[in-house]
């Protein structure tokens, strides 16, 4: 006896359902199932909701009126927009160099938020330029130079004594150095 | 009963790198707030490299300590307990206080151990009658100590043949020391050895090339391939190997700066994460374990073929944190890390050698001038910035 095409299908899909992959699938399916109508309700709610609100016309007018007072606010024009475009176009390249900015920002606070390395880095100052030291220098000779009762004259031997010093004496050597560099050049 | 705890990302260690790693992990990702944990006892948090100066007098060891309460950022939980075991097919940690720690990612930053027992003696030794050792925060002091009491006759600078802490570090403090001899009026009675186990002074021929004149300038004896196996403290006699012949050589000091034996911390050498040599094996270029795909590492501890430094550490942070998160974030992994490392080789008391260089040994220099020269304006930096730097900068995330 000749099978009708839909005969030959049918036989086919019953076929496949004896499989046990395809009886754990549907078993799987039908124990899902309610997990599946509460998500399909789910989304038909949200559904209508959209729809009630595209429907609801007072409702949209009022929304569109609000947002486009607020736009009014900023006084827009056509000229910002463009700036805005081209603002766009730079952020890729702004970007980067803002998270650096905002790096060394925080580097700063960081360091300058911490006693410690605030206190160290003044130390290491003073290392390289004596700062304290030069202070102490002064104020010794402002003091001393106030309280000196002297009221001699200053001679040719004591700028002579005064040539002699070493300081001078180095001032002096530079300065030579330096008119050396400048005859050259 | 064990204590149990969990947490998204866990950081095994709060050293330069986990700390780094765990601030940069919030600001990029302020969501994981609350979701960081930082494993690791200490109290205290040392910034190692200014130890040469240290020993060297010229700087204070105040400097270099920090509570690590205060530098634990913000969103993350700092568990005070030492790790002693990794199960990472569970996901879990133990430490020693029997706490389990289950995470979702690890990254294991624990730094290098230090084996003071693998010389004969030392422990016995160090701090006294002229053995020192810039390694430890209890003995750095005494390397000046040292120094300062040194009055001639032979001193000593060892490096061994393992991995340290900063592979130039040995060699720092016989410079600075050799600078002092000279000020203090003792160098023309005094002879210095270095005694390196490795085989030459420098991995980077171009910095290896200054490097060779200053020991030739300083009239340093070198003498490499032998490590340090034995110390007699009281008759002050270093025994040596030669690590190629097996050959014992023993040698009259009347100082020694020690560098000891550094390796994988057990904890990691013994667990499924390590490689061969005890360390964290982890891919060379992302830093994620080559096993374990919720596993990174970071730093010394990592099996990463470059030496072991803060400013390795510095370029691998950023590396690590960007590939985790595109890990949790199922991306695909792009920060890529080259091997850079950096060594500020202090050459003297204001001279410095700031040696920069790649997985290739190539150099990859920040400045525009030669740094294979000794300058001053180096030594300022790493002396003056860079334990600034290190503090408000690296740890902060931001550098």
């Amino acid at each position: 006896m000749n099978m009708t095409k839909t005969d030959t299908d049918f036989d086919v899909v019953l076929q496949e359902l004896e499989k046990s992959e395809q009886m754990e699938s549907l078993f799987y399916l039908v124990k899902k199932l309610p997990e599946f109508t509460a998500a399909v309700q789910s989304i038909e709610d949200k559904l209508s909701f959209v729809t009630n609100t595209l429907n609801d016309k007072h409702a949209l007018n009022s929304l569109v009126n609000d947002a486009e007072e607020k736009v009014e606010s900023l006084h827009l024009n056509k000229d910002h927009l463009e700036a805005m475009v081209t603002l766009i176009q730079f952020l890729p390249k702004l970007v980067p160099l803002i998270n650096k900015l905002e790096e060394l920002t925080l580097f700063v606070t960081n360091t300058l938020g911490d006693s410690k390395s605030v206190d160290y880095l003044i130390r290491g100052i003073d290392d390289v330029i004596p700062i304290q030291k030069g202070i102490e220098i002064m104020k010794e000779t402002n003091n001393r130079y106030r309280e000196n009762k002297d009221t001699g004259q200053i001679s040719i031997l004591r700028m002579y004594r005064l040539l002699k010093d070493p300081t001078i004496q180095k001032g002096f050597k530079y300065f030579e150095t330096l008119l050396e560099v400048i005859n050259k050049k | 009963m064990s204590n149990m705890l969990g947490t998204n990302i866990a950081i095994v260690g709060a050293g330069s790198a986990g700390i780094s790693i765990a601030s940069r992990l919030l600001r990029s990702a302020p969501y994981l707030k609350g979701k960081v944990m930082i494993i690791d006892p200490s109290e205290k948090h040392y910034y190692q490299p200014l130890w040469t100066l240290v020993g060297g007098g010229a700087a204070n060891i105040e400097d270099s300590i920090r509570e690590q309460e205060t530098l634990i950022p913000d969103g993350a939980k700092w568990v005070k307990e030492a790790v002693q075991e990794f199960l990472p097919d569970e996901n879990i940690i133990v430490t020693s206080n029997g706490t389990q720690i289950q995470y979702e990612y690890l990254v294991v930053t624990a730094g290098l151990q230090i084996y003071w027992d693998k010389v004969k003696g030392l422990k016995e030794a160090i701090g006294k009658n002229g053995v020192c050792s810039n390694y430890s925060v209890d003995y750095v002091q005494s390397t000046w100590e040292a120094i300062q009491n040194f009055n001639g006759g032979t001193a000593i600078f060892t490096q061994p043949s393992t991995q340290v802490k900063c592979g130039g570090a040995p060699q720092k403090i016989m410079y600075l020391a050799d600078d002092y001899f000279r000020i203090s009026g003792v160098r023309h009675k005094s002879s210095i050895l270095f005694a390196c186990g490795l085989p030459k002074i420098f991995a980077v021929k171009r910095y290896a090339d200054t490097l060779e004149k200053v020991v030739e300038r300083k009239n340093i004896e070198a003498q490499y391939r032998i490590d340090l196996i034995e110390i007699d403290g009281p008759k002050k006699k270093a025994t040596f190997k030669n690590v190629d012949t097996n050959e014992i050589l023993i040698k009259d000091y009347d100082m020694i700066h020690v560098t000891p034996p550094m390796g994988a911390p057990q904890f990691i050498a013994q667990s499924p994460l390590a490689d061969a040599e005890g360390f964290v094996d982890v891919d060379k270029f992302t830093l994620r374990h080559n096993h374990f795909r919720n596993i990174f590492a970071a730093g010394d501890c990592s099996s990463l073929p470059t030496s072991k430094t803060g400013a390795a550490i510095r370029k691998q942070a950023p590396v690590v944190v960007e590939n985790l998160l595109a890990v949790m974030n199922s991306k695909e992994m792009k920060a890529k890390y080259d091997g850079y490392t950096s060594c500020p080789l202090v050459t003297g008391y204001n001279k410095l050698v700031l040696a920069e260089f790649d997985y290739d040994k190539n150099p990859q220099e920040s400045f525009p001038f030669d740094q294979s020269k000794e300058r001053t304006s180096m030594y300022l930096m790493k002396k003056n910035l860079l334990p600034i730097m290190y503090f408000n900068g690296m740890l902060k995330g931001v550098m």
